[in-house]
């Protein structure tokens, strides 16, 4: 452990993100073993979150850490989502039917509204959606012979329907997670709020007098004809 | 390059605590006193209001209102902006509890004092009710239901001036009605000299000095720019006051250096974890129109959860139902038609609810549902469907059931029907916005602030915000969160000449006005 000049110890921040982080192989037990013990430490000991030192002069310490080990992947950017946006596509008729009848630039508004969403996210969550829908998409071969796209409406309701209430909370979020981008990316669209009937503006009150008597004018009209 | 800045007191946060400080402290900058107010969020005009869902949420919430638990089973909406939370919140304004202020029973604090604080700002902030011909359908059923099932709803005191009932509160008031910090407190502490810089994010806090980024507006972003040139700054100050929020006071501390000489910070967390309960009716009822949360049914005590009357957006409705599908988008396509109820349960501090930080310096929230959580909220759902039986729904989604939707035929089972055992964390939806604890008060050995905010054995440092809170409130903590920070604002006042001797306008030389950012 070094002391910075601030007094803080330099710990790795994240295991495995320095190459200096890893263990050397002991006599005691595996590499992966102490590995291990290594990591649970680190996550055990309180993080400290670095600051560029008034000086402007980082100390070799922290300019080792910023060093990225040469086994990190490069950043993911939203455009990821290209190879899996069949799956997102197949999940979201599922989950909201109505999109059954979309045109083609509906679908490219939904999948901007999901893509833009998704890039505000770090690279991890992204990671782990790609990451969940190609396992969505192989999931239902062993019981059905057929990837999730290939299968009927019916039997892709009971593939997610399973994974809802999958024992694996992680399974659970998954769907969870898919299912808000696809709820997020269907119920903000203007069509389909004006479909639903929500009127909420910022006149209140007023504005529903307003609008109530312009219906009415309208049915009268209509009626006329 | 860091820029230094001195002042005699900043404060972190412009929510419901750090506005009330700035306002009470306003005498001192009016004697001289150099006070700072530092706001993470932007300063949105009134226009910039728009009530479109997606727009605000990005623009106001942390996360776009996405904030998820560690592991991901509940979502913490929580605003960051000019007038912190108090933008957002539908403004019920309630007395805090008299039976909850003895549980905590924190040395020096009393009901009777907080209850006097509190009435001064429900003065200030206009609360009242809201007359019977403001009430939309969505609350009037409520009352009925309630008086049907052999309850008694109570009225919500709001703070309000003109609402027009746009029902579009959680979004940020259209009409400039709704009268929080950012239309109160702030401007009366920014008239009597108190200064406020937005987009600037308190970084770590160390002996007398905030480590502050000041960030630039995006293209295309709401609000206005930041007071300030964007960069980094070093802010000096004899007091430092810590106002924001339960996550962001814990996280604050937690990343600094400081955080070696407070224990239990981030410990004791709360949240109210609440469910939505929605409802059928035969014809279209007045729910997008008029003030959403009218009405209340306090069953805290005998029962530990709270009802509250809510109308959503359609998003929002549709991911707090649970289910999929051709039955989900059937009933969304009611919308028109539906009643909306809040089911809040009342949990209780325990260790393994916390707040830590991850290596970004982020806040980081572990959350356990306890049994006595879950059966509260159980407790409450089946309450609420009761209730909304009884004012005539034809059907009601209830997020405990399995399947969800509970016929009107199948209401005299509405015990066996919702149960505990549907509650699985991942499938069911759970948000909470009354975020409490992290930097409780009580004695040294248990806590982190005495009953003033004061950081127990750093004189210098006072915490003003909801993570004072020793274990939940069981209602909306707005009012009281007003009636702590007014308490630490007078422990303040008391202690400025002998921590602010030497420093600022009582010796040292300050340092020159930063040049302002043109707007």
């Amino acid at each position: 452990m070094r002391r910075t000049r601030f007094g803080r110890t330099t710990r790795p921040r994240k295991v495995g993100v320095a190459s200096n982080a890893r263990p050397q192989a002991t006599t005691h037990g595996s590499r992966r073993s102490a590995w291990r013990a290594t990591r649970a430490k680190a996550l055990a000991a309180p993080v400290r979150f670095a600051l560029p030192s008034p000086s402007g002069v980082v100390p070799s310490s922290r300019r080792r850490r910023r060093e990225l080990p040469s086994w990190r992947p490069l950043a993911m950017s939203a455009a990821v989502l290209s190879p899996v946006r069949h799956i997102i596509h197949a999940v979201a008729t599922t989950v909201v039917p109505e999109t059954a009848s979309f045109e083609a630039h509906a679908w490219a508004e939904l999948d901007g509204a999901i893509e833009g969403t998704v890039a505000q996210r770090d690279e991890g969550v992204r990671r782990q959606l790609v990451t969940f829908l190609r396992l969505l998409q192989m999931l239902p071969i062993a019981r059905y012979g057929r990837t999730f796209t290939a299968l009927s409406a019916r039997r892709r309701h009971a593939v997610l329907e399973t994974l809802e209430r999958s024992p694996s909370l992680a399974v659970r979020r998954g769907f969870w997670g898919i299912r808000t981008l696809i709820f997020m990316a269907y119920y903000t669209r203007p069509d389909v709020v004006d479909r639903l009937g929500y009127r909420a503006i910022a006149r209140g009150w007023a504005g529903r007098a307003e609008l109530a008597g312009s219906e009415a004018h309208t049915a009268r009209v209509a009626a006329e004809r | 390059m860091i820029a230094e800045r001195e002042y005699d007191i900043v404060i972190v946060g412009s929510g419901a605590g750090g506005g009330t400080v700035a306002q009470e402290l306003g005498e001192l900058a009016r004697a001289g006193v150099r006070i700072l107010v530092i706001e993470r969020g932007p300063r949105l005009l009134d226009h910039e209001f728009t009530g479109r869902e997606m727009e605000m949420a990005s623009a106001l919430y942390e996360d776009g209102g996405a904030f998820l638990t560690a592991d991901g089973t509940m979502t913490l909406a929580f605003a960051r902006a000019y007038g912190g939370s108090t933008v957002v919140c539908t403004g019920t304004s309630l007395i805090p509890p008299e039976r909850v202020i003895e549980r905590w029973h924190v040395a020096g604090l009393s009901h009777d004092d907080l209850e006097r604080r509190a009435r001064k700002y429900m003065m200030q902030n206009n609360v009242h009710a809201l007359t019977a011909d403001l009430i939309n359908d969505n609350n009037r059923l409520f009352v009925e239901g309630c008086r049907r099932s052999g309850w008694e709803a109570r009225q919500f005191p709001l703070n309000v001036k003109g609402c027009r009932g746009s029902g579009l509160c959680n979004l940020g008031c259209p009409n400039a009605a709704k009268m929080g910090t950012h239309r109160v407190q702030l401007p009366n502490a920014e008239s009597q000299g108190v200064e406020v810089v937005t987009r600037a994010e308190a970084l770590q806090v160390a002996d007398r000095l905030v480590t502050v980024r000041v960030s630039e507006k995006r293209d295309g972003e709401q609000g206005l720019p930041s007071e300030w040139v964007p960069g980094m700054y070093h802010v000096r100050a004899g007091i430092v006051v810590l106002a924001g929020g339960a996550l962001g006071t814990s996280a604050l501390i937690l990343r600094s250096p400081i955080a070696r000489a407070i224990p239990r910070v981030g410990t004791r967390f709360t949240c109210h974890p609440a469910q939505i309960v929605v409802a059928e009716h035969e014809r279209p009822i007045t729910n997008d129109v008029g003030h959403p949360k009218s009405f209340y049914l306090d069953r805290a005590a005998e029962e530990r959860f709270v009802l509250e009357t809510c109308m959503y957006f359609p998003f929002v409705t549709a991911k707090s139902m649970t289910g999929f599908g051709e039955d989900h988008a059937r009933f969304m396509r009611a919308f028109p038609r539906l009643q909306m109820i809040l089911v809040l349960a009342c949990d209780r501090a325990t260790p393994r609810n916390h707040v830590t930080v991850n290596a970004a310096g982020r806040p980081v929230v572990h959350y356990t549902f306890t049994r006595e959580t879950v059966d509260a909220l159980v407790r409450g759902t089946r309450a609420a469907a009761r209730i909304m039986f009884a004012a005539g729904a034809v059907r009601v989604h209830a997020p405990t059931a399995d399947p969800p939707l509970i016929e009107r035929r199948e209401a005299p089972y509405v015990d066996a029907r919702i149960d505990a055992r549907h509650f699985l964390p991942g499938r069911v939806s759970v948000t909470a916005a009354h975020l409490m604890g992290g930097c409780v008060m009580g004695p040294p050995h248990s806590a982190v602030t005495d009953s003033f905010g004061r950081v127990h054995g750093i004189p210098w440092m006072r915490v003003a915000d909801a993570s004072l809170f020793p274990d939940a409130l069981e209602i909306n903590p707005y009012l009281t969160i007003m009636a702590l920070a007014d308490r630490v604002a007078e422990g303040i006042r008391a202690d400025a000449g002998t921590l602010l001797r030497g420093t600022g306008s009582l010796g040292r030389a300050r340092s020159e006005t930063p040049a302002a950012v043109p707007l």
